[in-house]
């Protein structure tokens, strides 16, 4: 019997360790397999929860993307801030799959021992704690190169979109220099580096002081409404509704797109420089208008006074785009066109019956004596685009040093128009007849000498860091109307006949080009008087532009 | 992250970066043995 016990025990030990040489190495190969592929698969998981379902019991991330106070209501750009938000929020779900699952071996491992039948159980237990060691310390490499190729693809990612930006940014402003577009506001007269644009969605008024690819968008950027912005020039950001970064006031007229003309106009009270400007305006009109009727024919003739709408600027006007589509529909090829449109409400406001103004028996009404608004024009030839920016300052402006100071709109320009009325020269008054000076009396400027005007703006010009060498400076006699016209040397008339021989000579010292001209602002018959025109052509021609030549 | 908004914006580029590091995650051994 004993023998058979002995047997008996041999053959059950044998089976044991037998069962021990399976069970072990089993165990610790599955719990090394589960372990291996599972650390690095609960970190696909968190980054599936993350990254793409979201659920709503998901946990929040511990860090948020930081926005500096006072910056633009948009949504920032995935790979400014969020991307590495997610990665942190993604790793540590991840740490908890991984942790949940370590600790559910954990209790199969203890469970293992704790059982009536360990004998059995034990074995798989050690070889289960065996392999989870190993396959944890394999699967957190794994998932710790899975992390590593995460945040690769973040960084990577991140690095080109940010470069992407910067390379679009500078496309931009270089297309703008090259363009030559440089944008000043016609009221705070800031110069303006890009438009702030206002969200273009319903309801929504939010403004974006600088929508340029960055923090918030490469291509475009989502306002906090949801609503997508372009965000350069390039692709048609000023199709939106533009605002002055500085000042807030509306660029109704779509800066960024053409090259903007600062035209100032300067010279004594009463002097004749908003007549002037209305004549310049309405002979650029007549052109434009002109233009139109000979390029539709003559049944489609309708004057700009006619329009009802004459409040609105141009480019608003109903029915502008049909005419516009006609118009270049019928455009022959090779032919010159103009236009000239009123940019803006204020313009448009302003300017709409600037003809009306110029009759010879009408008086323009007196400059109010506070900071001037630009007047804002379009003109547009078959090829380009320029904005002109008139500013019409009152002349109290020009007495003191501290008022002129205050017309920052001067070093923006690089031609500038002094305006003078020749009734105003002493000299030249005691001159006249006394028929003459009773006839003349009524219209005569009051205003201090002329050379005082001048001087003045000279001297601030300069000390704004204009180089006057580089500067183009019109001097423009008004009053042709009424006293005889010098004839074509008007600056010789100027030095003998008024006595202005130092204004001459310093406008000539000075500037890079002085041309006299005398003028006179009125329309007779329909027409402006021809000196305008000529004015018109010397000024846009010394800043580039060239009007067809067709236009009379 | 609960803005709706935001979670719009985002969609697409989380679910490129998904897809980019499962890829990479697939391919880069492959890569390797084969190299």
């Amino acid at each position: 019997m004993p023998v058979l016990y002995a047997l008996l025990f041999i053959v059950i030990a044998a089976l044991y360790l037998g069962y021990l040489a399976l069970a072990v190495p089993i165990a610790a190969i599955f719990a090394f397999v589960v372990y291996g592929l599972g650390m690095p698969s609960a970190y696909f998981v968190g980054l599936w929860r993350v990254l793409v379902i979201r659920p709503p019991w998901l946990s929040s991330p511990k860090r948020l993307p930081k926005i500096p106070a006072g910056a633009d209501p948009a949504t920032l750009e995935y790979f400014y801030g969020p991307a590495l938000t997610d990665a942190d929020h993604a790793m540590r779900v991840a740490y908890g799959n991984c942790r949940s699952l370590w600790q559910r071996g954990a209790q199969a491992v203890v469970s293992s021992f704790g059982r009536q039948e360990v004998i059995l159980t034990g074995p798989l237990g050690v070889g289960g704690a065996v392999g989870m060691a190993a396959g944890t310390a394999v699967g957190t490499v794994a998932a710790a190169g899975c992390a590593l190729v995460h945040l690769l693809a973040v960084g990577i990612s991140a690095v080109s979109v940010r470069t992407a930006g910067t390379v679009l940014r500078i496309v931009d402003s270089a297309v703008l220099r090259i363009k030559n577009i440089r944008m000043v506001c016609p009221k705070c007269y800031e110069r303006v580096p890009y438009p702030a644009y206002e969200c273009p969605g319903r309801a929504c008024a939010r403004r974006h002081r600088d929508v340029r690819p960055g923090r918030f968008g490469i291509v475009r950027r989502r306002c906090q409404c949801g609503t997508r912005m372009k965000t350069l020039l390039l692709f048609g950001s000023a199709q939106m509704d533009a605002y002055c970064p500085h000042c807030g006031t509306s660029l109704e007229h779509r800066p960024g797109k053409a090259p903007e003309i600062v035209l100032p106009f300067f010279g004594a009270a009463g002097a004749g420089k908003t007549r002037l400007l209305f004549s310049m305006v309405a002979q650029l009109r007549q052109w434009s208008e002109e233009d139109r009727r000979r390029l539709e024919g003559p049944d489609q003739e309708t004057s700009a006074a006619e329009q009802p709408d004459g409040d609105r600027p141009d480019a608003e006007r109903p029915g502008k785009k049909r005419a516009d589509k006609k118009r270049a529909g019928i455009r022959r090829l090779g032919e010159e066109r103009f236009v000239a449109e009123l940019a803006d409400t204020a313009t448009a406001g302003k300017l709409k019956n600037a003809s009306k103004w110029l009759s010879p028996g009408n008086a323009t009404d007196k400059t109010p004596p506070e900071l001037p608004r630009a007047y804002i024009v379009r003109l547009t030839t078959s090829h380009d685009a320029w904005l002109l920016h008139l500013f019409d300052a009152a002349g109290e402006f020009f007495y003191t040093p501290e008022r002129t100071q205050e017309l920052r709109y001067f070093d923006k320009a690089k031609t500038f128009i002094l305006v003078i009325d020749p009734l105003s020269v002493e000299s030249f008054w005691d001159r006249l007849l006394p028929d003459q000076q009773a006839e003349l009396k009524a219209v005569r400027s009051a205003a201090p000498a002329p050379d005082l005007a001048y001087q003045q703006a000279h001297q601030e010009i300069e000390a704004m860091g204009v180089q006057l060498s580089k500067a183009h400076l019109a001097i423009v006699f008004s009053r042709a109307d009424l006293i005889d016209t010098p004839g074509e040397d008007v600056a010789t008339w100027a030095t003998d006949e008024l006595g202005l021989g130092n204004l001459v000579r310093s406008a000539h010292l000075n500037f890079k080009e002085a041309c006299f001209f005398h003028t006179a602002a009125v329309m007779t018959d329909g027409g402006m008087h021809k000196s305008v025109p000529a004015l018109i052509r010397w000024v846009l021609n010394r800043n580039g532009v060239n009007l067809p030549g067709d236009l009379s | 992250m609960t803005n709706p908004v935001e979670e719009h914006a985002y969609r697409s580029q989380r679910r490129y970066i998904f897809a980019v590091t499962l890829a990479a995650v697939i391919l880069l051994p492959i890569l390797w043995f084969l190299i």
